[in-house]
């Protein structure tokens, strides 16, 4: 005697509802993950706005601080509108944005301004945006000289210039080599874009940005979007987020945030400038002839 | 058992692309590209070449300057310089054996430029007076050279009201540029208010230009190429000396180039140079310029002045014997007046000695009254001089005969050949004698005061009314010569004649409170209507209540700085029936109880009032720079005048928009109503109106306080 064949098995719609829940569970997990691996792009927006110092350094590198820590941001617009200020504290910014453009492209979007350390600072980025009438340019240096001095019977110091560091010579070459080295790095920057001759440049004539765009000093004339478009474009995003980083930075500090705090700086709501200390400065401002040091 | 496997397989890989899937499609919905990070571009440091300023040995080889070369160096006009920054020129000249002589204020300078036969202007704030111009320009005229540097780093001083210069101040200082061309021009010569730059090839910076074309002149010889620290261009009738290249600029004058930063005019005489600082201390040393300074020191060492009788005692050369010609009663005074006239000689390095007749190897100053020209007719005769004598007086006159008696309705004359004949009253005769290699000049005179008085006036310079000619002159001996004195008895008084009116100017320079006063500039406003005396506390000392004595009008200048209780002493001993005229940033003392605040400009606030005769109401008067910077008396004129005795004051200038405490007064005329003294008392140093509104203010003022 032989026994009957099996029946053949039938999928239950229990089973086939097994399987749709776990591809719509992939799919969830899935979308969750890929939130997680791929963030949506973004632009950071980043500012500089009045005087350059130490203390709007200081506050610019907490920017880039933010933009590093921000997941997403893959580009930086870097919005400038200053005379500029202090040599020392304008390159510290220089040298952090170039270290920023190994990571991602920095375009630079200039509003009323970018003179001397701002522009300084505006060549720091990939392309520079403009206004027509933003006024561009200032390149150059100056410093208040310091007196020389020699010796006396009641002072004793442990070298010539112990207690000035410079003299009137120095200080002419100082000026010099900071001059040089602002229109080396104009040049270097802009390279084959540049229209103008640095002996040309080293006049500190300031432009209106239609002639700086003539003259290579700049790349474009736009708005902000266009610089943002640019920044996206060099990022290769699409689709992408906008973030004000400097508006989250300046929440974090608006407790102890304060520009009249810095010494030297102009007030931004009145253009005045309570002191300006001994320096060497990369400044350009039409209140400082009005101000009082 | 294998196709479940396998469908649990499949089952797995379609989770995971499941998983994947939103993934991949947020990439692709997000993402075009990668950003491939430029090669950021970076500067060679080591490429930036700094200048170095290497200063150049430089052996001086003076040239023996002339025998009467006599440096004058201009400090009277706000000069912007350190006085060690003309340590270099001065020692250079000194090496070559120039006297080098500082005029402080502007009196000095006109008197120095007598003897002198260089004048130095560097960097001058203030403009030159019409006085002043034209004694520089009658010494250029005679010969003199000039050297002028402006210096667009050294502008006019600017207000400084904290004690800290602002920045408004240093990039937009008071511009010395007119000050300069108040002189230049007169010469040809005009300053640009502005400065040269060369941004291809300079010493260190834009403004240290390098000078190579240079003219073919002795003042560039040896000099190849110069550096100039920040040079006005100029531009003249006569050479250009020193010119830029053609990327030498000017911000001020766009698009020219061969810009000249020195030139030469007036027959080589006057050098103008657009810079000064490379002549200071260490700015000489930088490429040819100490070889250029050299140059200039020598020039300046030369002398090709004309010298005429008029430069007394300049005009000598050697020893001078003094010859009196005269006969008694002339002596006495002459030689009580000797001793005041070897010292005038002296500061002119010239040695006087009284001989009976001149020496070999000596000049002479031959004195003399009329009576006694026979023994000078030579020399009369010579100079085509005739003196023609009432013939009764040619005899020996009597002794107890005064000269005005001997003259008196005579028919006295003296008749110069190609000139004419004048009367011999009240004149006095001057002769210069060159014919052999000494100088003989001849001074006669009615008699021995009028004598004495001709060698005062000679000694003073004050020859402006005189009759010239070559070797000749005859000045009327009418009006009294004042200041200098023969002998300190005579020091500070009054000489002048009956029915002139006397004024008295009492310069407060004596240190304590600095020495710019306003009493040059009283004076000049003055001197052509009134006899004016100035009184310099500083020369003259203290005076005492005979030395105040015998005035109309007292002019007190307290300048611009602030007075001590001491001046209010001096204010005392002033005769109450004349008129005074107390002026000043702080005009008299206050015990510290007065206000002071800084004033810019005058407004005329009563044109009715005689003191203000030819101004309009309203109008307003910028103020030059106060030199001391120390704010002017504010006062309250009811608390301080009206409410105190009989005075009674009106307010006729008043501070103006630009000041501080406008419309407080600035000027008060008082008038007693019961005495009828009167008194102008201003609040602000005179000497810083304009020249115009200082004559017309203080002709007025003292026009109405001789109606007293």
């Amino acid at each position: 005697m032989t026994s009957p064949p099996p029946a053949p098995t039938q999928p239950s719609k229990k089973r086939w509802l097994l399987v749709a829940l776990l591809i719509l569970a992939a799919l969830v997990i899935g979308l969750q993950i890929s939130v997680w691996l791929v963030p949506q792009p973004a632009v950071g927006i980043i500012r500089l706005q009045g005087d350059i110092w130490a203390a709007s350094a200081e506050y610019l590198k907490l920017q880039i601080e933010e933009v590093r820590n921000t997941p997403g941001v893959k580009a930086v617009v870097l919005e400038i509108d200053s005379p500029g200020g202090e040599v020392t504290p304008t390159q510290d910014i220089y040298l952090e944005i170039q270290k920023l453009r190994a990571e991602i492209p920095v375009v630079v979007s200039i509003n009323s301004m970018a003179a001397s350390g701002g522009y300084y600072l505006a060549v720091s980025g990939e392309a520079i945006f403009a206004k027509p009438s933003s006024t561009i340019g200032n390149v150059g240096v100056w410093g208040f000289i310091p007196d020389d001095i020699g010796v006396n019977e009641t002072v004793l110091a442990s070298g010539p210039f112990k207690l000035t560091a410079s003299n009137q010579a120095e200080f002419l070459r100082e000026i010099e080599g900071i001059k040089q080295e602002f229109l080396s790095t104009v040049a270097a920057s802009r390279g084959d874009r540049l229209n103008i001759s640095t002996t040309e440049l080293s006049q500190g004539l300031a432009y209106p940005g239609r002639e700086a765009l003539r003259l290579g000093l700049i790349d474009h004339l736009g708005s902000r979007s266009d610089a943002i478009e640019a920044a996206a474009e060099m990022a290769g995003i699409v689709n992408y987020a906008i973030v004000d980083i400097e508006a989250r930075v300046y929440q974090q500090l608006l407790e102890t945030y304060s520009t009249t705090d810095w010494i030297g700086a102009a007030d931004p709501a009145t253009g005045q400038r309570p002191q300006l200390p001994p320096g060497i400065y990369l400044l350009y401002d039409e209140n400082l002839i009005g101000g009082t040091p | 058992m294998n196709s479940a496997k396998r469908n649990t397989r499949w089952l797995l890989i379609v989770t995971l692309l499941l998983l994947l899937l939103p993934t991949a499609g947020r990439a692709l919905w997000f993402y075009r590209g990668n950003y491939q990070p430029p090669e950021i571009a970076s500067i060679d440091e080591f490429q930036i070449s700094l200048p170095a300023t290497t200063p150049n040995l430089f052996n001086d080889q003076p040239r023996p300057a002339a025998f009467r070369s006599r440096v004058v160096i201009d400090l009277a006009h706000g000069n912007n310089l350190h006085i060690d920054d003309l340590t270099p020129l001065r020692d250079r000249l000194t090496a070559r054996g120039a006297k080098v002589i500082n005029a402080e204020n502007s009196a000095d300078l006109i008197d120095a430029l007598r003897g002198a036969t260089a004048l130095v202007v560097m960097a001058p704030t203030e403009t030159f007076s019409p006085s002043e111009l034209q004694a520089v320009q009658a010494f250029v005229q005679d010969g003199g050279r000039l050297l002028i540097a402006a210096d667009p780093t050294r502008p006019a001083s600017t207000p400084d009201k904290t004690g800290i210069n602002d920045l408004y101040d240093i990039f937009f200082p008071l511009s010395a540029v007119p000050a300069v061309n108040s002189l230049a021009n007169a010469f040809g010569i005009l300053y640009f208010d502005d400065y040269l730059y060369n941004l291809e090839e300079n010493a260190g910076n834009y403004r240290n230009v390098r000078f190579n074309t240079l003219e073919e002149h002795p003042l560039l010889e040896g000099v190849e190429n110069l550096v100039f620290f920040a040079s006005h261009s100029l531009q003249s009738n006569g050479t250009s000396l020193i010119t830029g290249d053609e990327n030498t600029l000017s911000p001020r004058r766009m698009g020219e180039t061969d810009l000249s930063a020195a030139v030469i005019t007036s027959e080589n005489r006057v050098l103008a140079l657009g810079d000064f600082t490379f002549l200071t201390p260490s700015y000489h040393t930088i490429a040819d310029n100490d070889r250029f300074l050299s140059n200039i020191a020598d020039w300046l060492g030369e002398d090709s002045r004309a010298w005429d009788l008029w430069d007394f005692p300049y005009l000598y050369t050697q020893p001078i014997d003094l010859i009196q010609i005269s006969a008694d009663p002339l002596a006495p005074r002459l030689i009580a007046d000797f001793g005041a006239l070897q010292t005038e000689f002296a500061s002119a390095d010239l040695t006087l000695t009284l001989s009976a007749s001149p020496a070999e190897g000596h000049d002479s100053l031959i004195v003399g009254t009329y009576q006694d020209s026979k023994q000078v007719a030579d020399l009369l005769k010579a100079a085509g001089v005739t003196i023609t004598l009432p013939q009764e007086n040619t005899a020996t006159p009597e002794a107890d005969s005064t000269p005005s008696e001997v003259n008196d309705g005579a028919t006295s004359s003296i008749t110069i050949a190609g000139m004419g004949t004048v009367g011999m009253e009240g004149i006095a005769l001057y002769v210069l004698d060159r014919r052999s290699e000494a100088t003989s000049l001849l001074v006669l005179a009615e008699d021995g005061e009028a004598l004495v008085d001709a060698l005062v006036r000679l000694l003073q310079g004050e020859v402006n009314s005189c009759l010239k000619a070559e070797g000749l002159m005859l000045c009327s001996n009418g009006k009294g010569s004042r200041g200098l004195g023969l002998g300190d008895s005579d020091k500070g008084k009054s000489q002048a004649r009956d029915g002139e009116v006397n004024i008295l100017i009492i310069a407060n320079d004596d240190g304590a409170r600095g020495k710019r006063t306003s009493a040059n500039e009283f004076e000049a406003a003055l001197k052509s209507e009134y006899a004016v005396t100035v009184w310099s506390l500083d020369r003259d000392g203290v005076p005492n209540e005979e030395d105040l004595s015998g005035y109309d009008v007292y002019i007190v200048s307290t300048g611009d700085y602030e007075s001590e209780a001491t001046d209010n002493d001096i204010l005392n001993l002033l005769d109450e029936t004349a008129g005074l005229l107390l002026f000043g940033a702080q005009p008299f003392y206050t015990f510290d109880s007065g206000t002071f605040a800084p004033v810019n400009d005058i407004e005329v606030k009563d044109d009715t009032h005689p003191l203000t005769d030819g101004f309009r109401e309203g109008e307003v008067f910028s103020l030059t720079a106060s030199e001391s910077k120390v704010p002017a008396l504010v006062i309250d004129v009811e608390e301080w005048f009206n409410n105190h005795g009989t005075a009674q004051s009106t307010v006729v200038l008043m501070r103006g928009p630009e000041s501080e405490e406008p419309e407080a007064a600035s000027l008060i005329a008082l008038e007693d109503s019961e005495t009828n003294q009167r008194i102008v008392l201003g609040f602000f140093a005179f000497y810083r109106l304009p020249t115009d509104v200082q004559e017309t203010l203080a002709l007025n003022a003292v026009a109405w306080l001789l109606e007293q």
